[in-house]
C-alpha cells in the first residue's frame, strides 16, 4: 500500500499543479488515477474552475466557454449551434472527449458544445495547442476533457437545480449519489425546455409608411427557435481486490430543435421551416488495474447517434413537403488499451494502443442520396516522462496512427516543465508537436460534392508559458503567460459551386500565433470575501494561402469569426451566504469575410456582454439550498453574434439549487 | 494590510468601462448613399454566403468604369438579404430576387432607392414580366410558379407544376423563355424537363423531356430554343449523364439537335447569348471539386454542327462562377468567386476575348443585369 501511495505520489508530482506539493498527497487514488490521463512536462493544464462550474451549472458548455474561458464560440444564437475554437483554429480543430472518449460526430467532424450540459460534468479540463495529443490526434487547436469522477466518500446525496427563466425556458437537473468506499452510483436526469421566442425590433426589413416614406421596424418575435434537451446519466464505480477500479457509464440525451430563418426572411410563412432531432447513446467502461510500479487500464466506448433533419415547405393543396429530410447513423466505437510504468522514482513510461470504428449511414429521402462508410483507426502512442532533479521534467511522446489503408505520418510531441522557483511557484513550460487530422466522412463522402482525395490537415503547435502562484496568507493570487504560435497546412474549406453544389478542398494554409494572459485572485476584505478570475488572448490567425488561385485581397488576412482580441472578467463578492457575480465577456470586431472588408452589413463589431448573477446560500442541517438570479445581457443591448440572427435583449433565470 | 486589499477593488471596475459600447445602431444610422445613376450600367448580383445573410448588389458603368458596391444597402441602409440569385428590370425598377430570403426587393435602378417588395415566396428564382399586371416567379421548392402583380406588388396565383412523382422534388423551375404566347422553363434540380405554360391561361400545357438537369436556356435568331444539360452528378441517386447542349423547335417541341460533351466530369452552365442571336456563349467546368482540361467560357455559332473544342477565354487560375453577355455592347462579362468568403472579382472582355476591365465587387458575383 505504501508503493502505491509512493507511485500515485509520483505521478501527481508529474502533473502541474501537485509538483510544488509533492508531500501532501491526500487525493483519493482514483483522483490520482484520472489525473495521469491529462498531466504531462510541458502541457497547458486549463480544468475549468469549480466556483464556475457551480455558477454555471444549469448551462450549455458552450456558455460556459464563451464566458469564462478563452476558447472562441461561435454561436448561432440561444439554444442554437455552437461550436468551438482554441486560438485561432477552426471548430473541426477542437477533439471533445467524454471519460477518454471522442464524441464528435464522425460525420461532422465536430461537436456542438450547446448540446453538453455542464450539470453532468464533474471536472472540465481545456488543453489548448499541442497538449492534445496526449489525447489523441486532429486537435490541432486543442482538445477538452470531459471527466466523471466518482466521490468515494458519497454516502447519500441528493442534489439539483430547478430553473426558470425568460421566454419560457426551464431547466431542470437532478442528481443521486450513493455508495461505499467500494461501489458508487451516481444517477443524472435533466429536462430542459424552451420556447425561446424572445422579441426583438427587427431593423433588418422595413415597410415604407405610405406617407411619410419612413421605415417602419417591425417588432417581430424570434419564432421556430423552441428546444428541449433530456437526458440520463448513470455512472457507476467499483473498487475491488485492491488493486481494481471499474467505471461504467451511460449517458443517454433527446434533443429536439426547431431552427430559425435568419432575420431577413419575408418569405411565405409556411415555407423553409427545419427542425434538427437526435438522439444519442453513450457509453464507456474503464477498467484499471494498479501495480506496485505499474498501471494497465482497458477504456471502451460506444456512441450511437441518431440524427433526423428536414425542412418543409407548404405546398398549395397539398400540405408540407419536405424538401429535404436527411437521416443519419452514425456508430462508433472506441477502445484503449494502455500501460504505464514507473522505473526508479524519475522515470515514466506509458505504451497505448487504441482501436476505433466509425460507421456513418446517412441518406436524404427527398434527393435520394446518401453515403454509407465506416472506417477502422488503430493507434499506437508511447510518451516517456523523465525527471532530471526534482525541478525539471520532460516528456517524448509518439503517436502513429492508420486509418482503413491509410498511413497518417508519425506524430511527435515534446514538451518540458520547470519549477523555477518552488516559494513563488514560478514555472516555465513549453512544449511543440506536430498533428494531423484526418478529414471527417462527410469530407470524403458526401453526397454531392464529397472528395475521397483529400489530405488530412496538417499542424505544427508550439507554446511557451510561465506561471507564477505565490503562496500568500490570505491573498490567493494565480497568474499565467502562454504564447503560441500555429501552422496549420492544408487546411480543408467548402467552397460552392453554381446552383449549390458545395465541394472541400484541401486550400488554406494558415498561421496563428498570439498569447494568452490570465489571473486568478481571491482575497477578503473585512468579511466580504473576493473572487476575480481575469483572461485576455491574443490570437493573429492569418490565412498565409496562395494568393494566385484565392485572390491577394485575402492573403494575410485574419481567419473569419477569429477575434484579434478577446477577454473575459469574473468578479464574485460573497458576505454571509450572500454573492453577486459579475460576468464580462468581449471580443474585438470579427471579419465575416476572408478579405476582412470593412463594410457596415456585414461588420460583427466588438462584443462587449454583461451578465449578472446574485444568490443567497441557505445551509440546511445536512445540506444547503441556494436561490439565484441571473440577469442575462445586463444593459439590455442590441447586438450580434453571427450575421443574420437576432439576440435576446435582457433576460432572466431564476434558479434553487439544493443539496441534500 | 487591509488597505491595501483596496486596491484590487479598482479591478471590479474593469467591466463598467466596457459596458453599454455594443452600437448596433451605427448599422442602420450612417450617410447613406445618394446618387442618380442614368444611363447603361450592368447590375451586379452577389449572391453571399448561405445562412449569412450578406447578399449584395453592385453597379458598373461600362462607360467609364465605375464601381459601386453594396449600393443597396448603402442606400437604404437594409440588407439585401440571405442568397440573391437574379435581378430584372421593367421601366425604372429593378427586381432584386433574394432566394433565401423568399422575397424580391423592388428599387430604382437609378436611385438604388427601396420602392417596395415583393414578399410571402418560398424559394424564388427568377421573375419574368409577362405584361404591367403580370409578372412569373420561378421558385426551386414551390412546386408551383408563382404569379404577381408587379403594380401591386402581391401575390395573385400560382402555376401548379407538382407531378406528384414520390421518388424526387419534382417540377422546380429555373429559367423562362418565352415564344408566342408560351413560356418554356426549365426544370433543373433532379429533372430533366422543360416545362411549357401558356401564358394567357397561366396553365401548364405540355412539356419537353431532355438531357439531365437543365441548367439555363436561351432562344436564338432562328427561333430555336438551345438547352444547356449539365447531366446531374457522380452518385446521384437520380442517375449522371454526360452533360448536353440541345437545340429543340419551340413550333414541334421536337428536339432538333443534341450536342454531348465527352468529359463526364464537366458541368457546363450559363449559357447566353448575344444580342444578334447568332452566337451561344457559356461555362465550361467542374463544379464537384474535379478539373476539366480546357476549362473557360466557349462561343459557338448557332449553326455550328459541333461543340467548339477550345476556349475563346481559358479559365487559367480562375474558377469561372457566372456568364453573362451585354446584349448593348457584346461585352463578355464573366466572374471568379474566388475562395466565396471574400469579395469576388468581374472580368469584362470584348467579344474578342479582350480583356478590357477588372473589378471588384461582392460576396460570390453570381449574376448580371444589363440596364
Amino acid at each position: 500500500m505504501k508503493a502505491f501511495v509512493l507511485f500515485f505520489g509520483l505521478l501527481l508530482t508529474i502533473s502541474l499543479k501537485a509538483q510544488m506539493l509533492p508531500d501532501t498527497v491526500s487525493i483519493p487514488e482514483v483522483e490520482v488515477h484520472a489525473k495521469i490521463n491529462v498531466s504531462g512536462a510541458g502541457l497547458e493544464n486549463n480544468p475549468v474552475d469549480s466556483l464556475v462550474m457551480m455558477r454555471e451549472a444549469e448551462t450549455s458548455l458552450s456558455d460556459l466557454l464563451a464566458a469564462h474561458t478563452s476558447v472562441f464560440i461561435k454561436s448561432e444564437g440561444r439554444g442554437a449551434l455552437a461550436t468551438a475554437s482554441f486560438r485561432g483554429t477552426d471548430a473541426s480543430h477542437t477533439q471533445v472527449y467524454w471519460n477518454g472518449m471522442n464524441i464528435q460526430s464522425p460525420m461532422l467532424g465536430q461537436v456542438d458544445f450547446s448540446q453538453i450540459p455542464v450539470f453532468l460534468m464533474d471536472k472540465i479540463v481545456l488543453h489548448p495547442g499541442a497538449g492534445s495529443v496526449v489525447d489523441g490526434s486532429g486537435g490541432l487547436g486543442g482538445s477538452i476533457d470531459l471527466e466523471s469522477r466518482p466521490d468515494w466518500t458519497q454516502k447519500l446525496q441528493i442534489n439539483g437545480l430547478a430553473a426558470f427563466g425568460s421566454y419560457r425556458t426551464f431547466n431542470n437537473f437532478l442528481g443521486i449519489k450513493a455508495g461505499n468506499k467500494h461501489f458508487q452510483t451516481s444517477t443524472r436526469l435533466y429536462y430542459n425546455r424552451s420556447k425561446n421566442d424572445f422579441p426583438f425590433y427587427n431593423k433588418n426589413v422595413a415597410d415604407i409608411d405610405p406617407k411619410t416614406g419612413e421605415y417602419i421596424y417591425p417588432l417581430q418575435r424570434n419564432r421556430y427557435a423552441n428546444y428541449l434537451l433530456d437526458g440520463l446519466l448513470q455512472e457507476f464505480a467499483f473498487r475491488f481486490r485492491k488493486r481494481y477500479l471499474l467505471q461504467i457509464n451511460y449517458w443517454f440525451q433527446n434533443s429536439k430543435r426547431a431552427l430559425p430563418r435568419l432575420n431577413t426572411y419575408e418569405g411565405d410563412d409556411h415555407a423553409n421551416i427545419s427542425q434538427q432531432n437526435q438522439q444519442t447513446h453513450r457509453a464507456t467502461l474503464q477498467l484499471t488495474r494498479f501495480e506496485k510500479y505499474g498501471r494497465l487500464s482497458l477504456n471502451m466506448g460506444l456512441q450511437a447517434e441518431e440524427m433526423k433533419y428536414w425542412v418543409q415547405n407548404q405546398i398549395s393543396g397539398r400540405g408540407y413537403y419536405n424538401a429535404v429530410y436527411s437521416h443519419s447513423k452514425t456508430l462508433g466505437s472506441y477502445n484503449k488499451l494502455e500501460y504505464s510504468y514507473k522505473w526508479r522514482e524519475k522515470t515514466l513510461l506509458k505504451v497505448a494502443y487504441r482501436f476505433n470504428f466509425e460507421h456513418v449511414d446517412t441518406y436524404d429521402s427527398v434527393s435520394n442520396t446518401g453515403y454509407d462508410r465506416f472506417r477502422r483507426r488503430h493507434a499506437l502512442f508511447a510518451s516517456w516522462q523523465q525527471y532530471m532533479g526534482s525541478r525539471f521534467s520532460t516528456m517524448v511522446l509518439v503517436r502513429k496512427e492508420w486509418i482503413n489503408d491509410f498511413s497518417l505520418p508519425l506524430i511527435p510531441y515534446f514538451g518540458f516543465t520547470w519549477l523555477l522557483e518552488a516559494k513563488t511557484g514560478l514555472k516555465l513550460h513549453g512544449n511543440i508537436s506536430q498533428n494531423y487530422r484526418y478529414p471527417a466522412l462527410n469530407d470524403l463522402y458526401w453526397q454531392p460534392g464529397g472528395n475521397p482525395g483529400l489530405k488530412p490537415e496538417e499542424g505544427v503547435s508550439s507554446e511557451i508559458g510561465i506561471r507564477l502562484q505565490p503562496k500568500g496568507k490570505r491573498v490567493t493570487l494565480t497568474t499565467g503567460l502562454n504564447i503560441f504560435y500555429n501552422d496549420i497546412t492544408n487546411w480543408i474549406i467548402w467552397t460552392p459551386s453554381p446552383l449549390g453544389y458545395w465541394s472541400p478542398e484541401n486550400i488554406r494554409h494558415v498561421v496563428a500565433r498570439g498569447f494568452e494572459l490570465k489571473a486568478n485572485l481571491i482575497f477578503s476584505v473585512h468579511k466580504f470575501r473576493f473572487f476575480l478570475k481575469a483572461g485576455y488572448a491574443f490570437t493573429k490567425s492569418t490565412n498565409e494561402g496562395n494568393a494566385d488561385k484565392w485572390g491577394e485581397a485575402s492573403v494575410g488576412k485574419q481567419i473569419p469569426y477569429v477575434p484579434v482580441h478577446s477577454g473575459n472578467f469574473m468578479g464574485e463578492v460573497r458576505w454571509k451566504g450572500i454573492y453577486l457575480t459579475w460576468v464580462n465577456t468581449s471580443y474585438s470586431e470579427r471579419f465575416t469575410t476572408s478579405s476582412n472588408d470593412l463594410n457596415l452589413r456585414d461588420r460583427l463589431y466588438p462584443y462587449f456582454m454583461n451578465d449578472l448573477y446574485a444568490g443567497k446560500k441557505f445551509p440546511l442541517k445536512k445540506g444547503s439550498l441556494s436561490l439565484q438570479l441571473k440577469i442575462y445581457n445586463l444593459f439590455n443591448e442590441t447586438y450580434r453574434s453571427v450575421l443574420g440572427r437576432p439576440m435576446p435583449g435582457r433576460n432572466y433565470l431564476l434558479m434553487l439549487t439544493f443539496k441534500l | 494590510m487591509k488597505t491595501k486589499k483596496l486596491k484590487y477593488l479598482f479591478l471590479l471596475l474593469i467591466p463598467l468601462l466596457l459596458a453599454g459600447c455594443m452600437n448596433d445602431n451605427s448599422l442602420y444610422d450612417f450617410h447613406k448613399l445618394v446618387v442618380n445613376k442614368e444611363g447603361r450600367a450592368v447590375f451586379i448580383i452577389n449572391e453571399g454566403n448561405f445562412m449569412y445573410g450578406n447578399a449584395s448588389l453592385s453597379y458598373y458603368n461600362p462607360q467609364d468604369g465605375e464601381v459601386l458596391n453594396d449600393i443597396f444597402y448603402n442606400t437604404n441602409a437594409l440588407p439585401l438579404g440571405d442568397v440573391a440569385t437574379s435581378m430584372s428590370i421593367m421601366d425604372s425598377l429593378g427586381y432584386v430576387v433574394v432566394n433565401n430570403s423568399g422575397k424580391i426587393y423592388i428599387i430604382n435602378i437609378n436611385t438604388f432607392k427601396y420602392v417596395g417588395k415583393i414578399t410571402g415566396l418560398t424559394s424564388p428564382r427568377n421573375i419574368y414580366f409577362i405584361n404591367r399586371h403580370k409578372a412569373y416567379v420561378t421558385d426551386l421548392y414551390a412546386k408551383a410558379i408563382t404569379i404577381v402583380d408587379p403594380a401591386t406588388r402581391q401575390i395573385t396565383g400560382s402555376i401548379s407544376i407538382d407531378n406528384h412523382n414520390p421518388k424526387f422534388y419534382q417540377h422546380s423551375s429555373e429559367q423562362m423563355v418565352f415564344f408566342g404566347k408560351y413560356a418554356f422553363v426549365n426544370s433543373w434540380s433532379y429533372d430533366n424537363k422543360i416545362l411549357i405554360i401558356n401564358t394567357l391561361t397561366d396553365k401548364l400545357v405540355d412539356s419537353i423531356t431532355v438531357v439531365k438537369q437543365p441548367n439555363s436556356m436561351v432562344l436564338d435568331k432562328n427561333n430555336k430554343l438551345w438547352v444547356l444539360s449539365d447531366g446531374g452528378f457522380k452518385g446521384s441517386a437520380y442517375g449522371q449523364d454526360t452533360a448536353a447542349l440541345t437545340r429543340i423547335d419551340p413550333v414541334s417541341r421536337k428536339v432538333e439537335a443534341l450536342f454531348r460533351f465527352p468529359d463526364p466530369g464537366a458541368s457546363p452552365s450559363g449559357l447566353c447569348l448575344n444580342a444578334a442571336g447568332d452566337t451561344l456563349f457559356f461555362l465550361y467546368n467542374s463544379w464537384t471539386g474535379g478539373v476539366v482540361p480546357d476549362a473557360g467560357v466557349y462561343a459557338m455559332n448557332v449553326d455550328a454542327s459541333v461543340l467548339p473544342d477550345m476556349p475563346l477565354i481559358p479559365q487559367g487560375n480562375h474558377l469561372f462562377y457566372a456568364l453573362g453577355v451585354d446584349p448593348g455592347s457584346g461585352h463578355i462579362y464573366v466572374s471568379d468567386a474566388r475562395d466565396f468568403l471574400s469579395r469576388g472579382e468581374v472580368y469584362v472582355f470584348s467579344g474578342q476575348a479582350a480583356l478590357l476591365d477588372s473589378l471588384r465587387v461582392g460576396i460570390i458575383p453570381g449574376s448580371f443585369c444589363f440596364k
